[in-house]
């Protein structure tokens, strides 16, 4: 019971009607407004059209937003970083129907039977059991948190420091063995993210570290500076080198309404792509991308037939569209409980919740129950908004893919300096921005992701802290770690995990899942 | 995975694992330096270079593995690093930072559009620059006007 009152609480939240300076550039013009829906659209619709767009994606959007979320109150600011982030898996399954373009990587799945169903005329079917499966997923999501949130909140307050800096080791290996490609580079990613957190003013001596004698790295490097340069401007490079190879198929988009028999066949891998999902999406690392394949794979194996699968099958595009949609809200729950970002949308969000004063982790259910409760309760609201507004604006999405890179991404591009720009008010972030970009442009083109290196980064500092105080309490015993039970157990898992991931057998199975 | 013909050979079997490992462990080795004159352990107390070091050595470790690991384990060519796009986009980044306190948001972001515009090829001069004006006219209302943000809009000697 207390669940639903916490989560009308946050609802809320979410409708709060407050008064809103309109124009701040050009004189006071003050209106009451449900500010905090409003960003949620809003969000919910970026994320729609970034999920729409191949070639941009939620991370690099998401980075490059941070900066004009700034000015806002922090609930709204994170209320519509989130609704970006899960409106791009619903943009992202559009793309995946209609014209064989995963725009996500957790729409990849959905391209095997979406798109042929498309092809066989039943593009809406796809489309509307694709959002409705989202919807559902996105409710039970929703009342997972909900549930989760309070006693894992509890559990983490009791953490002492040594417990604290294991659990961030762990969620490290976690990203590390779910990362693509080799689980060393991946490593190599999480040490350099770590050194990088340490570029500043030392926080207990003041002292300079590694800041070069530049007077704009004595706070460290800005995290929104980091995060768009290694991730949107890289990404930016990176798709600059590979010509556009866009078919603009026009799909004809008629008959939303699936048939009784398609809700019929819908309705059990729906239930079952949520609970994979869910789960899944609670890993720490990114477990949200497995969600869709293990339910493609859970769905075939349970077919009476499974050689109708990747001919347009409703139960490969229902389970997995479910599965994406609910891992992807799950994955809040270690951010927003432990302080522990599973992905590197989750370490935006932690680095966007820093920058508003808000120190991630379980204190923040006691803290600001309002942005909690509030945020939670938008996912919902902006699920349905997605539900009822996507549907009827697929032809408009479809119109947007016609647009052409040529003339996307330097307008990205101004956005992405100007909104550099206006964090601090300093050129030298901007700078700072295109050397972080050349870098990360540096590393894709040698195998290495930059998600384990900005996930380290926003875990940085804490790590540092909490490694101090542990061995400050300890006397210098390192052997804290391994004597408290809690700490223990979550360096074993890490350690297992690490082996699992560094075994042969399973690297082969495991590179055969992301090549699928 | 990427077919044999893709892979390296002769000495270095892996292209890539070498070139990154051996940047990685120069970033290392250059940020060891850099810290030798912050403060060690005090006793219990951590100084305030304990924490970069260790992440440092980590850092080393783990590089110089990927490096060794590049003799024996075969992988990827090295990609061909095109120059243009890079070239451009960068110099366009520059330029922003460079002069937006100077030229405003009015001209840089006009020829910030249009440098970056130039970062493929075929770049087409005339529809670059409208589209270049229009998408700063749309910037410039949106941040200094509508969001409030304090960014120059015009050059300074014009005021």
């Amino acid at each position: 019971m207390e669940v639903f009152a916490n989560l009308i609480g946050g609802l809320w939240v979410v409708f709060k009607i407050v008064p809103v300076d309109i124009m701040p550039g050009a004189g006071s013009f003050i209106v009451p407004l449900p500010v905090n829906v409003l960003l949620c659209l809003v969000g919910a619709m970026i994320g729609t059209l970034i999920g729409v767009l191949p070639g941009v994606g939620p991370i690099a959007t998401i980075a490059m937003l941070l900066p004009i979320t700034y000015k806002l109150d922090p609930t709204g600011a994170l209320i519509m970083l989130a609704g970006i982030y899960y409106g791009a898996q619903y943009g992202g399954s559009t793309t995946a129907i209609l014209v064989n373009i995963p725009g996500e990587a957790t729409s990849v799945v959905t391209t095997l039977d979406g798109f042929q169903m498309a092809k066989q005329g039943r593009a809406g079917a796809a489309l509307a059991i694709a959002a409705i499966g989202s919807f559902f997923a996105g409710t039970v999501a929703t009342l997972v948190i909900a549930v989760l949130g309070v006693p894992l909140t509890a559990l983490a307050l009791k953490f002492g420091p040594a417990d604290y800096f294991s659990l961030m080791i762990m969620g490290l290996i976690f990203a590390v063995a779910l990362a693509r490609g080799s689980v060393l580079k991946a490593l190599i990613m999480v040490t350099l993210g770590l050194l990088a957190s340490t570029i500043g003013s030392d926080l207990e001596s003041g002292e300079q570290r590694l800041t070069l004698g530049l007077l704009e790295l004595s706070d460290g490097i800005e995290f929104a500076v980091l995060a768009m340069g290694i991730i949107g401007f890289a990404e930016i490079l990176r798709n600059l080198e590979n010509p556009e190879t866009r078919d603009l198929v026009q799909a004809k988009v008629t008959g939303l309404m699936p048939t009784k028999q398609d809700f019929k066949d819908s309705a059990m891998p729906i239930v079952r792509g949520t609970i994979i999902g869910s789960i899944l999406g609670i890993l720490p690392g990114n477990g949200a991308v497995l969600g869709p394949f293990a339910s493609y794979t859970v769905e075939k194996k349970l077919a009476k037939d499974p050689s109708r699968f990747g001919r347009g099958a409703i139960e490969g595009v229902a389970g997995p569209e479910s599965a994406n949609n609910a891992g992807a809200q799950t994955a809040f729950i270690p951010m927003l409980t432990l302080g522990i970002p599973p992905n590197a949308v989750m370490a935006i969000m932690i680095g966007a919740m820093t920058i508003h004063g808000i120190v991630p982790g379980p204190q923040i259910m006691q803290k600001q129950p309002e942005l909690f409760w509030g945020m939670i309760a938008s996912m919902w609201v902006g699920n349905l908004m997605l539900l009822i507004i996507n549907l009827p604006m697929v032809g408009i999405w479809v119109k947007l893919l016609q647009v052409p890179y040529r003339m996307l991404f330097p307008a990205i591009l101004l956005f992405c300096c100007i909104g550099i720009y206006s964090v601090n008010n300093q050129p030298f972030d901007v700078l700072m921005t295109g050397a972080c970009g050349l870098f990360g442009y540096f590393l894709v083109k040698n195998g290495f992701e930059a998600a384990p290196l900005l996930i380290a980064f926003v875990l940085g500092k804490l790590m540092e802290e909490k490694l101090r105080q542990a061995v400050l309490i300890s006397r210098g015993s390192m052997a804290v770690f391994i004597e408290r039970p809690l700490s223990a157990t979550f360096l074993v898992v890490a350690v297992v995990m690490l082996v699992f991931a560094l075994l042969p057998s399973i690297r082969k199975k495991r590179d055969e899942v992301f090549t699928e | 995975m990427a077919d044999n013909s893709e892979e390296g050979s002769g000495l270095i079997k892996s292209p890539q694992d070498f070139v990154g490992g051996l940047a990685l462990l120069a970033i290392a080795v250059a940020a060891f330096i850099g810290l030798s004159n912050l403060g060690s352990m005090r006793g219990f107390q951590f100084g305030s270079g304990t924490a970069p070091r260790l992440f440092c050595l980590l850092l080393g470790a783990l590089a110089l593995l990927l490096l060794l690991s590049s003799f024996t384990t075969r992988g990827p060519k090295l990609e061909s690093f095109p120059w243009r796009g890079p070239l451009f986009i960068l110099a366009s980044v520059a330029f922003f930072g460079l002069t937006i306190r100077i030229l405003g948001l009015a001209v840089t972001g006009v020829i910030t559009v249009l440098l970056s515009g130039a970062a493929i090829d075929d770049f087409r001069i005339k529809e670059g620059t409208i589209f270049a004006i229009a998408i700063t006219a749309f910037c410039a209302f949106l941040f200094p006007f509508a969001l409030g943000q304090p960014i120059p809009l015009w050059p300074t000697f014009l005021q």
